[in-house]
């Protein structure tokens, strides 16, 4: 199908009083260059002192209050594991009666060893662990547990402590509607993947060697806090489409 | 094309203002997020001069609009989306229905989308079978009602509990409560259904990417996360003027766009989609299609006075406090676009003639443009809308609204530039008055084109001796 891309592009480059010639623009001038001190500004971000990452836990747990979102600091990560078991004994799941949890397949979430320590007491924990090239069966397969499942257990890439935001980016057994579709999402992250602002995400998404090369990837998302809505009389309520609760378990050991 | 009313204006405006319900609808808001948002651009680092800078990042990104569309198309056609540029309404909504029939698609859900409002997407889905359910909670309950959007995002905002009680009782069977969590717990209930077995999920797009080749979305409900991750083919509608540059440029564009909206500081879901989901991934779309709609934005593009318009990002921060739209609402614009924003780009859109009313309706006091989070001089645009109608102009089709008004403000510029011709005016002026209906020393009301000058307040009448000749005869 022809998609008119020329003409369009042409008819804006007639608006802007330019000539398609005079339209090559330096790549630099539009998209910026790479700042010159740019290896020791990401020195500045990676290497964050502990009082430093300290003072960036407490600023998030007071953006988190504000948007009903729960920070939990842990020592290490069987005591997270320990208050997830509480919170699947303490909460009862939105749409069955089935406790079935779903957890992304994931180095960290992998530790919490939920399936061991949750199994029988009548939970059922899926995790997201498929083949690499997964077909339509398996896809399903994880569709209808997720759909089962009352709580999401994912991690994140970052955490933006300025506006409690936590960045995730797509990957392989790590599906996005893990932190959507259950009623409860669990996040689990690491202190040093606390940051302090979009602009030092930014910052290292764009120049950072490591994270230039996953890149963005086809869907990043942030999140921040559960989701909420305001449409009838602008009364704030919670879950309206995504999780109505949103916790985020650090671990800073 | 959505529906234009553009011309029942101010019928319109006279009902809204009787409507004692939505008067309060209207204060409620403007009384909430108008202060709200002020103090959020006062709490920012850097201060409310942060809309300079975004002002300029908008801009910059405008004036290269040709070769950030390119770049965004080539690198989404990279991971395998599908783009399509139309240049109106029909090609839009053509290029959907193809899409859809092709997949043989039967119901669809929606994300919040402007864009799909101004090519009346939904109505052309329909009349072709296919089912369509808005998603957003405003946009479900003014769906279920039957009636356009009344604010850019809280569109359902002209409701009461009560009403939204009253429909979902009699639409979705349910028993009769005003509690705002049981009536959204029951849309959530409803919409989740439809989430999981909808063929295709639609939603808009806030600010493009180009250096990353990204769209983006921005809810606070999760409806649009859902829209765009359940169904197996997603299609983004976006208005051309909606892309920036750099990645950093998100930094002061979200910060600003939240807090223009609902005086947050982040909103509560920002997606970058990219394309459809890789082989390796569980879930995301199979297909993914960006529709870039231009739509009358290139001749607004094309005039260095409109240009600057389309810098908006949408966030409908001029609605919450413009004087004139908390009185008369969104419906009395007569089109999607209500309000400031509203009152500029609907007569661009529609016609300058047809949608007279709009601009010269809004009342050019400036809050809209210290409230906009990208400094949009609008008060300026709605003065240059006035200018043509006033003066005519061919570029736009312009034909001057009022020879009689033109004809006046000739004679009246005469009389104040000559003194002699003034005085006599004052003396005649002076001695007429006399006929005119008052009451305690006040004229009540004024003669033929003049009586709006009355209708809701008295006049003070001409003094008997003026001022200069007060001043002159005053003894030292």
């Amino acid at each position: 199908m022809d998609n008119h891309q020329h003409d369009f592009i042409k008819t804006i480059q007639q608006a802007l009083g330019k000539s398609s010639s005079s339209a090559k623009v330096a790549q630099s001038e539009l998209f910026g260059t790479r700042p010159k001190d740019f290896e020791n500004q990401l020195d500045v971000y990676i290497n964050k002192s502990k009082p430093d990452r300290d003072t960036l836990l407490d600023l998030l747990i007071e953006q988190a209050e504000l948007i009903h979102m729960d920070v939990i600091p842990v020592e290490n990560i069987s005591l997270a594991s320990h208050a997830i078991q509480e919170l699947v004994q303490n909460t009862e799941p939105e749409w069955g009666s089935k406790k079935s949890i779903i957890a992304w397949q994931h180095p960290l979430i992998d530790q919490l060893n939920l399936k061991e320590t949750l199994s029988g007491n009548d939970v059922e924990v899926f995790s997201t662990q498929t083949s690499t090239k997964p077909d339509s069966e398996e896809r399903e397969k994880i569709r209808t547990q997720l759909l089962q499942s009352y709580i999401g257990i994912t991690s994140a890439d970052f955490c933006v402590a300025e506006s409690a935001t936590l960045v995730q980016r797509t990957r392989p057994n790590q599906p996005r509607a893990v932190s959507l579709v259950p009623s409860i999402h669990v996040a689990v992250i690491r202190m040093d993947q606390i940051i302090e602002s979009l602009k030092e995400l930014y910052f290292r998404l764009k120049w950072d060697p490591q994270e230039k090369k996953t890149g963005l990837t086809n869907c990043m998302t942030f999140i921040s806090g559960p989701s909420k809505t305001a449409d009838i009389e602008l009364v704030m309520v919670y879950g309206a489409h995504g999780p109505r609760q949103l916790l985020l378990y650090v671990i800073t050991g | 094309m959505a529906e234009i009313n553009t011309e029942s204006y101010k019928q319109n405006a006279v009902k809204a203002i009787k409507d004692t319900v939505l008067q309060n609808a209207l204060s409620n808001v403007q009384d909430r997020l108008g202060p709200a948002t002020a103090l959020a651009y006062e709490n920012l680092p850097e201060g409310p001069e942060l809309r300079l800078k975004a002002h300029k990042i908008r801009e910059f990104a405008i004036n290269n609009l040709d070769i950030l569309l390119e770049t965004l198309v080539d690198k989404i056609r990279d991971r395998g989306g599908k783009v399509f540029f139309a240049q109106d309404a029909a090609q839009a909504t053509d290029y959907c229905l193809k899409v859809a029939q092709k997949n043989r698609v039967k119901m669809v859900v929606k994300g919040k989308s402007m864009v799909t409002e101004e090519i009346g997407l939904n109505k052309v889905l329909e009349a072709n079978r296919i089912e369509v359910n808005e998603t957003d909670l405003g946009e479900y309950i003014i769906q279920l009602a039957g009636e356009p959007p009344s604010h850019i995002i809280a569109p359902a905002i002209h409701k009461t509990r009560k009403q939204v009680a009253e429909l979902f009782t009699k639409e979705l069977g349910i028993p009769y409560c005003e509690d705002p969590p049981f009536l959204t717990q029951a849309a959530r209930k409803a919409l989740r259904e439809k989430f999981l077995k909808a063929d295709m999920g639609f939603s808009g797009c806030n600010l493009a990417c180009a250096e990353t080749g990204h769209i983006t979305t921005v809810s606070n409900e999760g409806n649009i996360r859902m829209s765009t991750t359940m169904p197996k083919i997603h299609m983004v509608f976006m208005g051309m003027e909606r892309v920036v540059a750099k990645l950093e440029d998100h930094d002061v564009l979200f910060r600003l766009l939240s807090r223009g909206a609902a005086a947050q500081n982040m909103a509560g879901y920002v997606s970058y989609i990219g394309g459809p989901r890789t082989e390796n991934q569980l879930d995301g779309p199979e297909e993914f299609h960006l529709v870039i709609l231009d739509n009358g934005r290139s001749k607004i593009l094309a005039d260095p006075e409109f240009r600057e318009v389309l810098l908006c990002i949408r966030c409908a921060a001029c609605l919450n406090v413009c004087p004139a739209y908390g009185k008369i609402g969104g419906h009395t614009y007569g089109y999607p676009y209500s309000g400031p924003i509203g009152a500029v780009i609907t007569p661009l859109f529609v016609g300058i003639n047809r949608a007279k009313d709009l601009c010269q309706g809004e009342p050019l006091c400036g809050a809209c443009k210290k409230a906009c989070p990208v400094d949009i001089d609008l008060p300026r645009m709605l003065l240059a809308l006035r200018a043509k109608l006033a003066d005519g102009d061919c570029k736009w089709n312009v034909t001057r609204a009022s020879r009689m008004e033109k004809l006046l403000f000739m004679t009246w510029s005469l009389v104040i530039r000559n003194r002699t011709f003034y005085n006599i005016a004052l003396k005649t002026g002076a001695m007429l008055q006399k006929f005119l209906p008052g009451q305690n020393g006040m004229i009540t009301q004024m003669p033929f084109g003049f009586k709006g000058w009355t209708r809701s307040r008295d006049i003070v009448p001409l003094a008997k001796t003026n001022f200069l000749t007060l001043w002159k005869n005053k003894k030292p």
